[in-house]
């Protein structure tokens, strides 16, 4: 008896005493320890790689996307109709018919805040490294916070009070409540000075594929609009138009090819030869449209010989029946020369002109506004009055950068002429500024509450 | 040493040399005795050589019976392999006694004869004795103290399917199966007494193949979604059904605790076939042809229908000119079609062949069985789709002749490939206008109707290809080291390759949108599992006055190692060459992992019995799992389960009918480590996208390494009982599991960045229900036979707590007190008389019909009740049986995947029940052309409403067949001729294709008839 004791205890002993090793298994080979990921400046472009192709994949920002401000807001104001056979979460948004359970609305959020929460992890990683270059984090910090400002920016712009945190930690961020719409403006602008002084002029890449300091100044530029700071965004888009980076590009042809030095800053596709997310998009040829097709309120108000008419509009005719749709990014495959761009200079001049017509510089103003008109064939405009000149500059802009990121539906915001809108869409109404807060998000954090007003 | 015993005890020593003496002595007159009986009854007797057959009444040959002349100690013989003996000196007058187990011993006087065939009869009372696998022990199913249910090799050989869960649906109480679709090699959804976790993947039972775990953690990634439901391939798909002996499902406490963490679910233990002794070695040739079709097709408009439907819908919204995407109507198609898409998409005839060989023979001591199978079915969809099978198993067992050491060694390989359509088209046969355009154009190639028609079959050319190959091996060595003292050893490999392709070439898409090979895509993903197993075990019995104590201590490890790789190629020259990656243009690694996983644990049993009467059993385990944070990783588990056979108390022995009877129950805790690997560890993850040429890190999770185990604990109380000799067995279990510490992500909000983190949410998920089990023998003459077997549970699942659910966006999905199973509905009302809208219930009078607050009414889908009837009649060489399943379930119905009628989609017939002020009675509201927002919103809560939830109970005639046994001669024993039909008949009120799904819009499982024939040798 006593052997099989002893076979007992040293079988028991043998469990017992190894398992903790017996049950070690390391890391997987595709995962890396958080601190680590900091450790050196290569894996720490890799963390802040993963915020660009978010951007450019599945963002606000991405321009062919169902949750890029380019077709939502397109639809959402007057650049675009929808076409589906079934009522759906964009026809909803396109018939100014969203509710709190818009389940595009609740990407635009849930998406928006996923990045957010990538650049904040970006910045702390940064911060926190020991091993870092000052050079590197400063570059790191400065680029993320850029994007994260741009998001906020976003946000801001389509929800109204929203919840601004640069925290990890989910205790708290799963209870934050709302940041006032001035207050988190100031906040963005403050973030901004600080990208500011954290980046370079230079690019880091030849390609302008990631932003530098000029991009941080233009989005700094917009902030200054929406806090009615006019000349801090007068004299922050001239400090970019003096740049000997930036050239304005004079052929019609060549504004969207990637490179233009008239591009800020632009999103290259994963692998060479990838067409852009708006190529694909937008196209249909043949047969009836897909999804979005520009509205003919758009189409009519260009000129029959503006060349963006004739370069950047494509007509599809089927049994008699036209339709246009954007066509400003053109290739769909073996693409060598399109890139898509988030910011360019001629934005800058409208800033420069929105500025300077806001100081009632209306003669100073109009060269930024005639640059577009100069370059689509138009005859420039001359003397005009404030308000003329403010009514043409809306108008150019929408000409100017149809589906791009939601500009119109951000111009009219800012200028308060949203509510025109009801001139071409039945069911607008002025609650409808602001999109419902997804009610998920209310549900899971009551402390998003109140719901933005009407919703 | 022995020489200074000897002088220490000189007395032991000679008594034990007079005894050694005295048994020399015995031993020698013995012999004498021996001698001279032998002697004279070789003198006075004449001998002769006796030969016969040993059969089954129903004509099946009985190998291994065991023959002695009664009265002697001669040694007799046994029958071989076709029930044939031949036993040479036998006195002409003296008595056979024919013995096999589980059969009642004959007693024959020869009288003479010297040619002598037998008929044994099964003992029906021997069910008792049936030996049950319990996984780490083996129990008799008297003296079982679980609850372990049960199906053999006689119940699902033959059948025509693919994976043996098919053939066991039905047949058990408190295991429902589900299959998941009518295309080969998918998943099964086995709830085993209902669901525990609120996570689908934390449901799935524990699978042991011959004692190795294969896991049930499904292989397919996102690649085979839109063909496979869940992406689930069953890894019982990996054995040919012909294969298995027999499978048992462990369901309570009693049997599962020593499962530990892995049990909670139940667990599923599949035994394979074992070679027996035999004098000739057996070759069995198996070979069986099928066809199945679609069980069930809808009714759906025909042209003039459909067109009239499309008029109204545009002449209700008062539009007259019509628009140009609506091909249907505004002459673009030819509107005097007609196409019955379910037979043009799924309504070919799936063919379904089955060759197996197997070869098994051996001698006392050591046996093999060999077996290889080819399984081949094609699909009903209108295209050359196949699943096949090869299997191939190996039996060893070897016991030594002192009976001391046994070795059990079996192996299973098995390669399935699958080449599929990447998507389902199940739902466009419903919803295909019936006067869409012709599929193929006159050359052959495919017609877009000018760009007018997505058409269906050119995804065809998209297809989902994948294979697997599996191979388990397990040993077992056993080694009595002293007398009821034995040492065991349990090991295993369990390796999978897992290989998937998706193609999608450009000429799968619309030319008119100009696409070149630049755009045909291959997506490949390769998995590589490797698993061994270790578990050291020692056993100790012990026997004494009626007390019976049966030890068992072990130890588990195990470790698993993945591999997988996933790769994406872009741009090709020529679709010629889209299944070559490295021609593409852009390749790039999706992802490349490799991760671990690794188990150890400890378990033990005592279990006791007192006079066969009393039962105690005590079973315990001590987990560790590497899916847990350092301070999480050990659990213990165990159970305690007693049974008491009252029958055999001295105050039951004078009822006569009562034949057994047993009062058992258990308590125990279970659990769950199935929440995938690392979930604990603060990482960022490579991605699958690069930006600028660098590749990404991404956080991978937020991070908690503080979660822990999920728990279940199991009671259940049955009474067995047994009449009129076992005649009529009765079966009654109840049950009671409850879950806790889901291990469920908890929603966060956005803002953290996360839609969930990895916790244990202290939300608590009771399943309780009653069992049925009724086994009768109601005809048994000398050649007809016939049993019959019913069973039935009553389910009842509830959600008992779940803290914070209110403020949750699980709050739409669960209701404390109610299934986990339910949906939240609108409470449909009816028609309004002036709008022709439908009316809903407006619970809080917002004038708005809107989620959360108006679809308050909860439906419990999921079974009410359900079982099965089985029968098997035999008579001489003929046997039939049939099953029918039933369950009595509601289900979301058509209504909920209905598109809006009017549109471009066709409709059931029942959607001619249109309201208008004619018909005040129509069941759907006026057709609509889609520009209507009002009407659409309309028809969207519809789909969401009471209406579209209804019951879906059916009876099934599960499977049906009659077979017919030949015996020819010496070489060919005999030849066994059958005819099966799987899903023959099916009764239900169910609005849709069939009340059998796990996902709506996948291909419902096929209706199928096959023939076989099989040769024994």
């Amino acid at each position: 008896m006593k052997r099989i004791s002893y076979l007992f205890i040293y079988v028991g002993l043998l469990l017992f005493t190894a398992c903790e090793d017996l049950i070690d298994v390391g890391y997987p080979s595709n995962q890396l320890g958080t601190p680590q990921a900091f450790e050196d400046v290569q894996t720490a472009n890799a963390a802040l790689a993963n915020l660009y192709t978010q951007v450019r994949d599945r963002s606000v920002l991405t321009g062919g996307s169902y949750i890029g401000t380019g077709s939502l807001c397109g639809a959402y104001a007057d650049e675009l109709d929808c076409y589906y056979y079934d009522q759906n979460q964009y026809m909803d948004i396109y018939q100014n018919q969203q509710q709190e359970t818009n389940i595009a609305i609740a990407s635009v959020w849930s998406a928006s805040y996923q990045q957010i929460y990538y650049a904040n992890a970006v910045i702390y990683g940064v911060e926190q490294s020991t091993t870092l270059s000052d050079d590197d984090r400063n570059r790191i910090k400065g680029e993320a916070l850029l994007v994260r400002s741009l998001l906020y920016f976003y946000l801001q712009q389509l929800f109204g009070d929203i919840p601004y945190t640069t925290s990890l930690d989910y205790e708290y961020n799963r209870t934050i409540g709302k940041t006032e719409a001035s207050v988190l403006l100031t906040q963005l602008e403050k973030d901004m000075m600080e990208a500011v002084t954290l980046l370079e002029d230079d690019y880091r890449d030849a390609e302008r594929i990631y932003p530098n300091r000029k991009a941080a100044q233009l989005l700094l530029a917009r902030i200054c609009l929406l806090r009615e700071d006019w000349l801090l965004a007068e004299q922050t888009a001239k400090n970019i138009l003096q740049s000997p980076l930036y050239q304005y590009e004079a052929d019609i042809n060549e504004v969207f090819h990637k490179s233009g030095k008239h591009i800020l800053w632009q999103l290259k596709p994963q692998n060479n030869g990838d067409a852009t997310s708006e190529a694909a998009f937008y196209f249909f040829t043949g047969s009836a449209p897909n999804n979005y097709i520009l509205t003919a309120n758009l189409v009519g108000s260009f000129a029959d010989n503006d060349l963006r008419k004739q370069v950047w509009i494509a007509e599809v005719t089927v049994n008699g029946q036209s339709w246009y749709r954007p066509y400003k990014y053109k290739n769909r495959e073996n693409n060598a020369n399109e890139y898509s761009i988030v910011f360019r200079l001629e934005e800058a001049y409208f800033i420069m002109a929105e500025a300077l017509a806001r100081q009632n510089k209306v003669d100073e103003a109009l060269p930024y506004l005639n640059a577009s008109r100069e370059r689509a064939g138009l005859i420039p405009l001359t003397s005009l009055s404030q308000e003329a000149f403010i009514d043409e500059l809306l108008a150019e802009k929408r000409r100017e950068f149809f589906t791009e990121s939601g500009h119109r539906f951000l111009d009219l915001k800012r200028w308060g002429r949203l509510n025109e809108l009801s001139a071409l869409k039945p069911d607008w109404k002025d609650y409808k500024q602001v999109w419902p807060i997804p009610r998920n998000e209310l549900l899971l954090n009551p402390n998003l509450y109140p719901q933005n007003t009407g919703y | 040493m022995m020489e200074k015993n000897k002088s220490y005890c000189p007395q032991f020593y000679r008594l034990l040399s007079v005894l050694r003496d005295t048994r020399a002595r015995y031993r020698l007159l013995f012999l004498l005795l021996a001698g001279t009986f032998i002697l004279i009854n070789s003198a006075y007797t004449q001998t002769v050589t006796v030969t016969g057959r040993v059969t089954e009444l129903s004509g099946n040959p009985l190998p291994g019976v065991s023959i002695v002349i009664k009265g002697t100690s001669s040694t007799g013989t046994t029958t071989g392999e076709e029930g044939q003996y031949t036993l040479p000196g036998v006195p002409a007058d003296a008595v056979l006694s024919f013995s096999f187990v589980g059969f009642k011993t004959q007693e024959i006087p020869l009288n003479g004869r010297t040619r002598l065939n037998v008929q044994l009869q099964e003992d029906i009372t021997a069910l008792s004795e049936v030996v049950v696998n319990a996984g780490y022990y083996t129990v008799k199913d008297a003296v079982r103290t679980g609850s372990i249910a049960r199906v053999t090799a006689k119940e699902i050989q033959n059948q025509p399917v693919s994976n043996a869960l098919s053939a066991v649906q039905g047949r058990m109480a408190g295991v429902n199966i589900t299959q998941s679709g009518g295309t080969g090699g998918g998943g099964y959804d086995i709830q085993i007494r209902g669901t525990n976790s609120l996570r689908r993947a934390g449901n799935y039972p524990m699978y042991i193949i011959d004692g190795v775990p294969v896991s049930s953690e499904t292989a397919s990634n996102s690649l085979s979604a839109t063909i496979l439901p869940y992406t689930e391939i069953n890894p019982l798909n990996a054995i040919n059904p012909n294969d298995i002996e027999s499978i048992e499902i462990l369901k309570d406490a009693d049997a599962t605790a020593i499962y530990g963490s892995r049990g909670a679910n139940g667990v599923i233990l599949v035994t394979t076939k074992k070679g027996r002794a035999a004098k000739k070695t057996a070759l069995s040739v198996n070979t069986s042809y099928g066809l199945s079709r679609v069980v069930n097709k809808l009714k759906m408009m025909d042209t003039p229908q459909y067109l009239e439907m499309r008029r109204q819908a545009y002449a209700s919204d008062g539009i007259t000119k019509y628009p140009a995407n609506a091909y249907d109507i505004n002459g673009t198609w030819d509107e005097n079609r007609y196409t019955d898409w379910q037979n043009e998409l799924i309504g070919k005839t799936a063919i379904n062949s089955n060759i197996q060989l197997s070869l098994s023979g051996g001698s006392e001591n050591t046996n093999f069985l060999v077996s290889a199978g080819h399984n081949e079915q094609t699909t009903v969809f209108a295209k050359d789709f196949n699943y096949k099978t090869n299997n191939l198993s190996m039996n060893l067992n070897h016991r030594s002749d002192d009976n001391r050491f046994t070795l059990k060694a079996s192996g299973l390989f098995s390669e399935q490939t699958n080449n599929l359509i990447r998507s389902d088209v199940t739902k466009q046969s419903l919803l295909l206008s019936p006067n869409a355009p012709v599929l193929y154009k006159e050359d052959g190639s495919l017609n877009w109707e000018n760009n007018t028609f997505a058409n269906p079959v050119a995804p065809y050319g998209n297809t989902y290809d994948n294979k697997n190959r599996v191979l388990n091996l397990n040993i077992n060595l056993g080694y009595e080291l002293f007398r009821s003292f034995y040492l065991k050893l349990n090991g295993g490999i369990d390796q999978q390759i897992f290989e998937e392709t998706i193609l999608s070439p450009n000429t799968t898409r619309n030319p008119a949108f100009g696409s070149t090979p630049a755009s045909s895509s291959t997506t490949k993903a390769n998995q590589h599992r490797f698993t061994y197993l270790l578990e050291p075990q020692v056993n100790y019995k012990h026997a004494l006055n009626g007390h019976e104590t049966d030890i068992l201590i072990g130890g588990t490890f195990q470790h698993r190692q993945s591999s997988a790789l996933g790769l994406f190629g872009m741009g090709f020259e020529s679709n010629a060459l889209i299944t070559n990656m490295a021609a593409a243009a852009n390749a790039w690694v999706d992802y490349d992992t490799e991760t671990g996983y690794k188990y150890a644990a400890l378990f033990g049993r005592i279990n006791y019995q007192y006079k066969n009467r009393y039962i105690l059993n005590l079973t315990g385990r001590r987990d560790g799992s590497s899916r847990f944070g350092t301070n999480n990783r050990f659990a213990n588990f165990g159970a305690v389960g007693a049974a008491w056979l009252f029958a055999e108390e001295e105050f039951f022995n004078d009822i006569r009918w009562l034949s057994f009877g047993k009062l058992r129950t258990s308590y125990g805790l279970t659990g769950s480590d199935a929440i995938g690997d690392y979930q604990y560890l603060d990482t960022y993850t490579v991605s699958s996208k690069s930006y600028g040429g660098i590749k990404a890190l991404y956080p991978s999770r937020l991070y908690n390494p503080y979660f822990s185990w999920e728990k279940t604990t199991k009671l259940e109380a049955a009474l067995e009982l047994g009449f009129i000799n076992d005649r009529i067995r009765l079966n009654t279990a109840w049950y009671r599991n409850r879950s806790g510490n889901q291990l469920v992500g908890i929603p966060l909000p956005a803002t953290t960045g996360f839609s969930r983190i990895q916790a244990n949410l202290p939300a608590t998920v009771e399943n309780r229900g009653l069992e049925f089990e009724l086994n009768t023998n109601p005809v048994r003459t000398g050649s007809f036979n016939w049993n019959s077997d019913f069973n039935i549970t009553f389910p009842r699942n509830k959600l008992v707590s779940f803290p914070g659910l209110e403020g949750s966006t699980y709050a739409n999905q669960y209701v404390v007190g109610y299934p986990t199973s339910i949906v939240k509905v609108y409470n449909y009302e009816g028609i309004d008389p002036e709008t022709g809208l439908y009316i809903f219930t407006d619970y809080n009078n917002d004038g708005n019909i809107s989620s959360p607050d108006d679809n308050r009414v909860i439906k419990e889908t999921g079974p009410r009740y359900y079982g099965g009837w089985s029968n098997q009649l035999s008579y001489k060489q003929w046997e039939f049986s049939f099953l029918f399943q039933f369950v009595n379930q509601v289900q979301k119905n058509y209504n909920s995947m209905m598109s809006r009628p009017g549109s471009l989609n066709n409709q059931p017939v029942e959607v001619l029940d249109v309201w208008s002020k004619d018909n005040p009675g129509g069941q759907y509201m006026p057709y609509s052309s889609g520009t209507d927002a009002q009407k659409n919103q309309s028809h969207a809560l519809f789909m969401n409403s009471t209406a579209a939830v209804g019951d879906a109970s059916f009876i099934r005639l599960k499977n049906i067949q009659l077979s017919y046994r030949l015996p020819v001669n010496r070489h060919v024993r005999d030849i066994r001729f059958y005819a099966q039909g799987q899903n023959v008949l099916t009764f239900t009120n169910y609005f849709g294709l069939d009340p059998e799904f796990i996902l709506t819009g996948f291909l419902p499982p096929l209706k199928t008839w096959s023939f076989g024939i099989q040769f024994n040798f």
